[in-house]
């Protein structure tokens, strides 16, 4: 799976460099969010700027990463969206999945809100 | 799309998750000729690599040596999607997990098991048979009336 990061503060951004996120790339982005967990990183932000399509195998992915980061640092991690176009919000609405998950117009405003939230 | 006109679309793929992205690129693009628009194309892509993916891991096992056959039917008001597996009948009993609710702890929330939800959330009409050795879905779109 195609990814990039850049971490700003303590929050690591993780780009999907991916255009479709499905079943096929899903067990990789286990591995990665293992790696960042590893590596100390509780305040994740996904960005989808890359991403045109997702199906409901990579969002349970995501839900199984956002309940990892949410108990991470004894309750102190986050996993954040941001740049989610109109099709994945579609699938988050549809699922409400929208009502969970923070998700940021951009990944600007997510390390904003997540840095200032510390 | 004129009137009087039917479009069809006729798929056959290796039972892979990996080749569902061909049914899906296919479908995404017939929506959006026949008048869907870009998100109802999106979901109605969804609702086909959702059903692909669940032939593939419960009716055919992961076996990649089986066949998914799409036929989709464009019509003046909506588009049909059959789709046939011959692999084991699917159980359609299982409780929905979805749609969530926002107020469960976090430990609740789905992290599979969402596609039948999906399926039958996008479609306006699913129908699912055992006809001899086959397993047939049937599914309806209506466009949207303008």
């Amino acid at each position: 799976m195609k990814i990039q990061t850049r971490k700003s503060d303590s929050t690591l951004v993780v780009t999907i460099l991916e255009e479709r996120f499905d079943a096929t790339c899903a067990p990789d982005f286990i591995v990665v969010i293992k790696e960042c967990l590893a590596d100390n990183n509780v305040q994740i932000i996904l960005d989808f700027s890359h991403v045109d399509f997702i199906d409901s195998t990579a969002l349970g992915v995501i839900i199984k990463s956002f309940k990892w980061l949410r108990q991470a640092d004894d309750g102190n991690g986050e996993l954040a969206l941001c740049s989610v176009n109109n099709k994945i919000m579609s699938l988050l609405q549809l699922t409400r999945m929208n009502r969970v998950f923070p998700i940021f117009s951009d990944s600007q405003e997510a390390i904003k809100v997540l840095t200032e939230s510390k | 799309m004129s009137s009087q006109e039917n479009y069809y679309l006729h798929l056959i793929i290796p039972s892979d998750k990996e080749d569902s992205r061909l049914i899906g690129r296919a479908v995404y693009s017939f929506c959006l000729h026949l008048g869907f628009d870009d998100v109802q194309s999106y979901q109605i892509e969804l609702a086909t690599v959702e059903v692909t993916h669940n032939i593939v891991g419960h009716a055919y096992n992961n076996c990649p040596d089986c066949m998914v056959e799409l036929h989709a039917q464009g019509l003046d008001d909506r588009i049909i999607f059959t789709i046939i597996d011959k692999g084991k009948p699917a159980d359609l009993t299982f409780p929905p997990c979805c749609p969530i609710d926002p107020n469960d702890e976090i430990d609740a929330l789905p992290e599979s098991s969402m596609g039948l939800y999906i399926i039958t959330s996008v479609m306006d009409t699913v129908e699912y048979e055992v006809y001899e050795n086959s397993n047939i879905l049937t599914m309806i779109k209506y466009l949207p009336k303008s």
